[in-house]
């Protein structure tokens, strides 16, 4: 009996670590997690799923930077979540759409940055590392890219880190907004490293192509003409191409057609992977009569802009896949042909007018294919005009893409058009409001504060 | 040691022994008179005999044959072939006897049928004739208070070693001679008697327990103590006072009677969940149940939400469902972290021991219990009529179209027409429903539904029977019950199905002793979705909204669903369109099935005097099967015609075993007494669930998930283990100074890396005044002890993988993705209260009357927290612990008692206070508010209760324009409308949304400021009465409901208050409730402190009248008792509360954050009151 008793005592210590060491059965713990290449794939899968997610693409940008411009107006006024104080530029830095955009970012941008910071120590083959590392830096570029003209400086955090080193950031008043110019440099390191490193084709993921076409807007953006007309003209006729149907171009039946660069993809028939449709809130979104009236009669493009009755309201043309269990299936085209063959026009003409050269090839590519006429230097007949030709085919061919807010900020014309659309803004109104309760939290006035006007 | 004369004789007719087969029939029948002569069989027996030099035996041998005595004897003592000679004609077997053995050195005695021989040892020297007359034998039977022998009891001659132990049928036989003055009897549990010798052959003793004396065992959680030594704070219910409940669970049966511990019901629903909280609520987001052990065993709280849900605001289920009331011996509560720290980690919301019943050494004991009751609604809430309801709806849309009008300056008025409404432009919310009428016509005999009439049924029958076998022999005890309870719901196809059976037996040899329990049941609840939103098909809440104007059901006997509106006229009318609560409560099948396992085995061993090992081993094991399927012929809300039937099945298992070791000594030296507790155990839970939901099924006709579509699925699994030391001492010097120093170390794998375990000390210390010699002789004080102790509990209720940075799916359409879940934090631990508990215990009058005085404060501190923190993280929040909650508080239980008449009784009276303050929060001390179920907000903050009740707040009716324009009001609002109190003093009024919260305040909060309790028992010869009171003062309620059935907008059904609403600013109605108006105007349905109701009450819980058969009366039917009983149980209940339980607290599934969300009144499942037959036989 001693001996039992002794036993079980002596048995029992040395196996009690064990014993009340115990990782979840149902789920994965980051501990152990990170060490196989596929571990690395459903890591960077998730980073792709960030955009996707409802606090990104899927339910709040058709918000924070659609029904922003001119191209879309949300008079819902009574709604608890204020898509329609985004629209009339007076949303409140507690604005719900404005939290679920930088907390999409960030989670995003942190998903991103477990890649990249762990998989150096991970032995794996070396082109699917590289190739898994560039995806991430492509996204990480995309995500700082939107981050950087919806908030100008944020903070840049470029390795994984932990609730607790973020408090600790905090604490030592470490955590501050970056400039906007520390940003962009990352963002093309980023995106100079996966134009690189990815590969010309790669099913709906990112491949060397949309990393050009990334960075040649980035360049457009930061007024590197040169770079950014060189960047895109990597990509003109390698594997892309002009659909001669526009329609065709958002047909769900026909994803991921030669047109679309990079898109956000989303699958009605998979629980969890459509979308609410986009600029659908309960029949409050309008696409306004001005857009419509832009569109010239023969203009092939203003049929998709129109909308149509979905299951859960009106639906633009462009996005529409009647609901299915709740949820839509279009894809958003983040990077198209005709978007790159118009940033090309538009460096190049930034670079020099020159009468009926390039530029005017390529407007004239988006143009004919739309059904209408060529343009010459008869019509456009300085740098000015050809750059607000180049700004309207874009309201026209990309409308309500989320790019018409970024292109009004691009070209300096955010004021004057907006006044157009019967809305006074001023510079202050460039930039979104950094969300409270991030402000509340880190609470540092110097490092990290709350954008003018707000 | 009481004197006791022996004031009773032995009786041979009370002990006479019959077979099974006779008790069954006579348990069966009730009613039988057999007529067994065997009581008398000795004196009546007479035997002729003519016998010369036989042998003693053949002499046994004939009287054998001749008669149904039997001879009982050791042949190694008794010289069976010694020759004899008997003649006698018709002598008693006594006379014959003494014939035969005359000479001899043998002695008898007769019992019964049975004849017992003993050895007299011979004598060495003649004996005197003095001892020869003096030495005698002297026979017994020892019983308990209802005449059950008692086996193993110690009868020894006062002042010598001479005695013996009683055997299996409580007999005991003992040689003594003349200066012998006097017995001592004692058995454990039972107060020791002396007896006094005087000329009687045969005694019976009848032992009183020790129940009500100081001397009582309290269980303290690996040990006990007696009553009088124990230094912590604990609260006892024993079986007695259970006994005459009539519940399903032994925790309703506890309410009322522990000072300091709250048993809320919550719910009425059968097999629903009833919460107990012990000194208030500790934590925000942990936890707030205790622990319940049982028969030592710890279950595991995570049976809670076993089935899942199918509607948000389901009650969980009773993880005590299980236990069957009539099997608990006693119940003990520790109350104080002192008390509670041996169980460590788990302590923090106090510990519940429940003991199940013993069997004890004797004969067998069959007892069969049975209780019939019927059921009905407690409360009804008045309700308009359908004529009533049509005048309301009536006022509401002229108002609307008035305020249409006088917003568009046109000309009209209520006299309008619906086609002169239309035609002005007016909304359909303006329009007089067509179907409304003919009410306003006054036609008589039209449809006048009474919705509550329809859902309830008031002859609910409940059943609970039990029957139970125990007795045993010294060695072996056993305790074997069976137990059924069938609950009808008072709410039609609702109702709880139970069975369950329970085997305890006890071994014992030497220094080894062993038991095993176990107790397997099956229950069965039929459920139905009542609780909550209408739009959640609620059907109380729908029961209460529906308009009274539709019928249950079409002339073709099909459901109505007139009401449902939408694509019908009445949705055409702006009518909310609301599901026929009866066919929702009928169609829809839902049912949960819980097989319990739950068993335990020990080995106990004396290695010296003193010292026993004690190996123990249990678990607890559930089953629970879920299936659901709401039928096509249920239409959905918003949907005309048959709607796409929803199945859903789920299975849960759960598994959760123990180990201890423990190793305890316990010495007396001198004034010195010990007693050390070292202990070792180990415990695991793994719980496992599948569940599948499906659609499309083709009809109604199968309605397993086979036949549909299976449209989701999923298996989950998880598991805690926890590893602990346990050490103890309880000392005593002189039993007047007691200390109780003890320590348990827990790991758990709940925790954080860094901080897996944890130390939970505790000292406690009583001093017995009573016993010091200034006290010791005083009459009129009969006890009085000081008590103080400070220990330290966890709360470890966190969920099993908090600490741990999960991965979740993060998928990309059919590419599968993994992504962070939850932020890692290695230093996550328990929540720790720090509590100090001061006591007085007071007796006066050999304890006639008794008081007990509590006062403590609990500290709960590093609560764990769900605190916001930087999206850089890639978190958006982290648990972390932070923050301090407090609770204090007093108790008072006061005892009155009179056991010295005919007429006995006792009185106790317990009350008790607590006060919840939140001390500290996240670093900034944030309050957090979160929104309920509707528009109403809950806020935790420092200096307030946790959860309180944060609304605007009424300031009566704009009775005038003047008055609507001179203060701060809403934009919309008009004379007639609420006038909210500008609390921000800002000038304007803003709630909630993206706009300020200034004008919200604190308006209430769910916990009493006290609660009390009264319980008593009166017995008077074969009578008795017992009642229990239950009271709650100060809490409120946040009557939700109220917003759909007060709402003067005449969409739902409303209460009656409505008659008295406002009508114009002269007629004013009660000055609460406002104008009648469909569209409301001035946003009155806000959440303010006019939804927030007083709840407090009071409740007779329980009346109880018995009557014992007379003893004459039992004898005649050979049984030992039989009682006949009539109970009330939850007779009425005073409250001010306008719903249908003041205790109700509806958001337990939603967000897990039920603990700041408490006290909201979305609709709930009534409680009942049960007035039940019982009967109680013994055999």
């Amino acid at each position: 009996m001693r001996y039992i008793l002794v036993g079980t005592i002596v048995l029992s210590s040395s196996c009690s670590r064990e014993f009340i060491n115990l990782e979840s059965l149902s789920e994965a713990t980051t501990e152990g997690f990170y060490t196989s290449s596929d571990d690395f794939n459903n890591a960077v899968v998730a980073c792709y799923d960030a955009l996707q997610s409802n606090d990104l693409y899927g339910q709040t940008f058709d918000k924070m930077l659609g029904i922003r411009a001119d191209d879309a107006v949300d008079d819902n006024a009574s709604a608890s979540a204020r898509a329609s104080d985004i629209d009339k530029f007076i949303e409140s830095a507690s604005n719900t759409f404005v939290a679920r955009a930088w907390k999409g970012t960030f989670i995003g941008i942190s998903r991103c940055n477990i890649v990249i910071s762990k998989i150096d120590n991970v032995d794996i083959d070396a082109t699917q590392k590289s190739r898994l590392k560039a995806e991430a830096y492509f996204l990480r570029a995309l995500l700082y890219f939107n981050a950087v003209r919806i908030w100008g400086d944020v903070p840049l955090i470029t390795e994984e880190q932990s609730v607790q080193q973020t408090n600790q950031q905090i604490q030592d008043e470490t955590l501050i907004r970056n400039s906007i110019a520390e940003v962009y440099n990352t963002i093309v390191d980023d995106l100079q490293f996966a134009e690189q490193n990815l590969p010309l084709s790669n099913g709906v993921r990112a491949t060397s192509g949309a990393a050009k076409a990334l960075l040649g807007k980035v360049y457009l953006t930061r007024g590197n003409y040169e770079s950014a007309a060189s960047k895109l003209n990597e990509i003109i006729g390698g594997n892309y191409g002009l659909l001669s149907d526009f329609a065709g171009v958002f047909d769900v039946e026909n994803k991921n057609n030669k047109e679309i660069i990079f898109a956000i993809s989303y699958n009605k028939n998979i629980s969890g992977e459509g979308h609410p449709a986009w600029f659908s809130d309960a029949n409050f979104v309008i696409v306004p009569q001005s857009l419509l009236d832009a569109y010239d009669s023969d203009d092939k493009r203003r049929a998709l802009v129109e909308t149509q009755p979905g299951t859960s309201g009106l639906i633009p043309g462009k996005f529409f896949d009647e609901e299915f269990q709740g949820q839509t299936g279009s894809d958003f085209p983040l990077l198209r042909y005709s978007d790159v063959l118009l940033m090309r026009a538009e460096a190049l003409n930034e670079v020099g007018y020159i009468a009926d050269g390039e530029a005017f090839e390529l407007l004239n590519k988006i143009r004919t294919r739309a059904g209408l006429a060529s343009l010459t230097s008869a019509d456009l007949k300085n740098q000015q005009e050809f750059r607000s030709a180049v700004l309207f085919e874009r309201k026209l061919e990309l409308a309500l893409e989320f790019d018409r807010w970024f292109d009004l900020l691009r070209t300096g014309t955010a004021i004057s058009e907006m006044e157009k659309a019967g809305i006074k803004i001023t510079s202050s109104d460039f930039l979104f409001p950094i969300p409270q309760s991030e402000i509340e939290i880190v609470n540092n006035p110097t490092g990290f504060p709350q954008n003018p006007g707000y | 040691m009481k004197n006791f004369n022996l004031n009773k004789s032995f009786q041979s007719e009370k002990l006479i022994r019959f077979n099974l087969k006779m008790k069954l029939t006579a348990l069966l029948l009730l009613v039988s008179f057999f007529n067994i002569h065997a009581n008398s069989y000795s004196q009546n027996k007479k035997i002729s005999l003519a016998l010369n030099q036989v042998t003693v035996e053949e002499v046994f041998g004939a009287i054998e044959a001749l008669s149904e005595f039997r001879f009982l004897y050791n042949t190694n003592k008794i010289d069976l072939n010694r020759k004899v000679s008997v003649h006698a004609k018709k002598q008693r077997i006594s006379s014959i006897l003494k014939q035969i053995f005359v000479d001899s050195n043998v002695s008898f005695v007769v019992k019964n049928t049975q004849i017992i021989l003993t050895n007299v040892a011979p004598a060495v020297a003649p004996p005197t004739e003095k001892t020869i007359m003096q030495q005698r034998n002297l026979t017994g039977t020892v019983v308990d208070e209802n005449g059950v022998p008692l086996a193993g009891a110690t009868v020894l001659v006062k002042g010598t070693t001479n005695g013996t132990t009683t055997d299996f049928d409580g007999k005991f036989s003992l040689q003594i001679d003349g200066s012998d003055t006097a017995l001592l009897v004692s058995y454990i549990g039972f107060s020791s008697m002396e007896i006094t010798i005087s000329d009687q052959d045969e005694l019976y003793v009848q032992l009183v327990s020790e129940t009500s004396s100081l001397d009582e065992v309290v269980l303290v959680g690996y040990g006990s103590v007696r009553k009088g030594d124990v230094s912590t704070s604990v609260g006892v219910v024993n079986a007695e006072d259970l006994n005459n409940q009539i519940t399903t669970g032994f925790d309703q049966a506890i309410s009322g009677k522990i000072a300091g511990v709250q048993v809320l019901q919550t719910s009425g629903s059968p097999g629903g969940n009833v919460s107990i909280r012990v000194r208030g609520t500790a934590s925000i987001g942990a936890g707030n149940d205790p622990l319940y052990v049982i028969d030592g065993i710890p279950l595991s709280n995570d049976t809670k939400f076993a089935g899942g849900n199918t509607s948000l605001y389901e009650t969980p289920t009773n993880p005590l469902n299980a236990i069957n009331t009539n099997d608990i011996e006693s119940i003990q509560i520790l109350k104080d972290a002192a008390a509670a720290a041996i169980y460590g980690s788990r302590g923090s919301n106090g510990v519940v021991l429940i003991t199940t019943k013993k069997g004890k050494s004797g004969k067998l004991n069959i007892n069969y219990n049975v209780n019939v009751g019927m059921q009905s609604v407690t409360k009804r809430i008045d309700l308009l009529d359908a004529y009533q309801y049509s005048l309301l709806t009536r006022d509401a849309r002229n108002n609307t179209y008035q305020d249409y009008l006088d917003k568009n300056n046109i000309n009209g008025g209520a006299s309008d027409s619906n086609a002169t409404r239309t035609a002005n432009g007016a909304p359909s919310a303006a329009l007089i429903p067509h179907q409304i009428l003919p009410y306003l016509d006054g036609k008589q005999g039209l449809t006048n539904t009474d919705w509550q009439d329809e859902i309830f049924n008031n002859d609910a029958l409940m059943t609970i029977q039990t029957l139970t076998f125990s007795g045993g022999s010294e060695n072996i005890k056993y305790f074997v019950s069976g137990n059924y309870l069938n609950q009808e719901g008072v709410v039609i196809n609702s109702g709880f199905k139970k069975y369950g059976t329970r085997i305890n037996l006890d071994f014992k040899s030497g220094k080894f002793h062993a038991g095993v329990n176990i107790a397997p049941s099956f229950s069965v609840t039929d459920k139905v979705n009542s609780e909550g939103r209408y739009a959640d098909e609620g059907i109380i809440a729908l029961a209460l909204g529906s308009a009274p104007i539709f019928p249950v059901y079409n002339a073709d006997g099909t459901y109505n669903f007139d009401g449902n509106g939408n694509t019908r006229p009445w949705g055409g009318y702006s009518q909310t369109g609301q599901l026929n609560p009866v066919a929702v409560a009928n169609l829809s099948q839902d049912e949960l099935s819980q097989f319990n396992f739950l068993g335990s085995t020990f080995f106990e061993y004396e290695f010296i005097d003193g010292l026993t090992y004690k190996l123990s081993i249990g678990a607890d094991l559930n089953n629970f099967r879920r299936s659901y399927y709401r039928p096509s012929s249920l239409e959905k809300r918003f949907t005309e015609g048959s709607s796409n039937p929803i199945g859903y099945s789920r299975t849960d298992q759960f598994v959760n075993w123990v180990i201890e070791n423990t190793l305890n000594y316990n010495k007396q030296i001198e004034d010195h007494s010990i007693n050390v507790l070292l202990g070792y155990t180990a415990q695991k839970n793994q719980s496992e669930s599948n569940s599948l939901s499906a659609t499309n099924f083709p009809n109604d006709l199968v309605q397993t998930l086979n036949a549909g579509t299976v449209t989701n699925g999923e298996s989950r699994k998880e598991e805690y283990s926890l590893l602990s030391y346990l050490a103890r001492i309880q000392y005593g010097y002189k039993n007047k100074y007691l200390l109780t120093p003890s320590i348990r170390a827990d790991g758990s794998s709940r925790f954080g890396a860094n901080n897996k375990w944890g130390l939970f000390p505790s000292l406690s210390a009583a001093w017995k005044v009573k016993n010091e010699a200034f006290l010791e002789d005083s009459e009129a004080i009969s006890d009085l002890k000081i008590r103080a102790s400070y220990g330290v509990t966890g709360n470890f209720d966190i969920g099993n993988y908090v600490s741990q940075g999960l991965i979740g799916s993060s998928n990309y359409l059919a590419q599968s993705g993994l992504a962070p879940l939850t932020a890692r934090n290695e230093d996550l631990t328990w929540e720790k209260t720090f509590s100090t508990n001061f006591g007085l215990n007071l007796g006066f009058l050999k304890n006639k009357i008794s008081l007990e005085v509590d006062h403590y404060i609990s500290n709960t501190e590093d609560l764990l927290l769900e605190l916001p923190v930087s999206t850089v993280s890639g978190f958006d929040t982290s648990l972390q612990n932070i923050g301090r909650v407090q609770n204090r508080g007093w108790e008072f239980l006061l005892g009155f008692r009179n056991n010295d008449h005919k007429f006995k009784w006792d009185v106790n009276f317990n009350i008790s206070t607590n006060k919840n303050e939140v001390k500290q929060l996240g670093p900034e001390n944030e309050p957090i508010i979160v929104k309920g179920g509707a528009s109403n907000f809950f806020i935790t903050r420092v200096g307030d209760p946790i959860g309180s009740y944060y609304t605007l707040v009424t300031d009566g009716i704009f009775e005038t324009q003047e008055e609507l324009d001179n203060n701060p009001s809403l934009p919309n609002a008009r004379v007639g409308d609420i006038r909210y109190k500008d609390v921000s003093g800002d000038g304007s009024i803003t709630q909630g949304g993206n706009a300020s919260q200034e004008d919200r305040t604190i308006t209430g909060s769910y916990y009493p400021d006290y609660t009390f309790g009264i319980s008593g028992g009166f017995n008077y010869e074969n009578f008795d009465l017992g009642f229990t009171i239950q009271a709650s003062q100060g809490n409120e309620v946040m009557n939700i409901l109220s917003r759909y059935i007060n709402n003067v907008e005449g969409n739902f059904n409303n209460r009656t208050d409505v008659l008295n609403r406002w009508v114009s600013s002269s007629d004013t109605g009660n000055g609460v409730i406002y104008r009648a108006n469909r569209v409301a105007s001035g946003n009155n349905g806000w959440t303010s402190d006019w939804h927030v109701e007083d709840g407090s009450f009071i409740r007779l819980q329980n009346v109880s009248l018995g009557y014992n058969f007379s003893e004459k009366f039992i004898e005649k039917m050979k049984i030992d008792r039989f009682r006949l009983s009539l109970t009330g149980q939850n007779l009425f209940t005073i409250s001010d509360y306008s719903g249908y339980n003041p205790e109700v607290n509806g958001r337990f599934n939603v967000g897990g954050l039920n603990n700041i969300t408490p006290g909201e009144d979305y609709g709930t499942y009534p409680l009942s009151k049960t007035i039940s037959l019982g009967l109680n036989v013994s055999f």
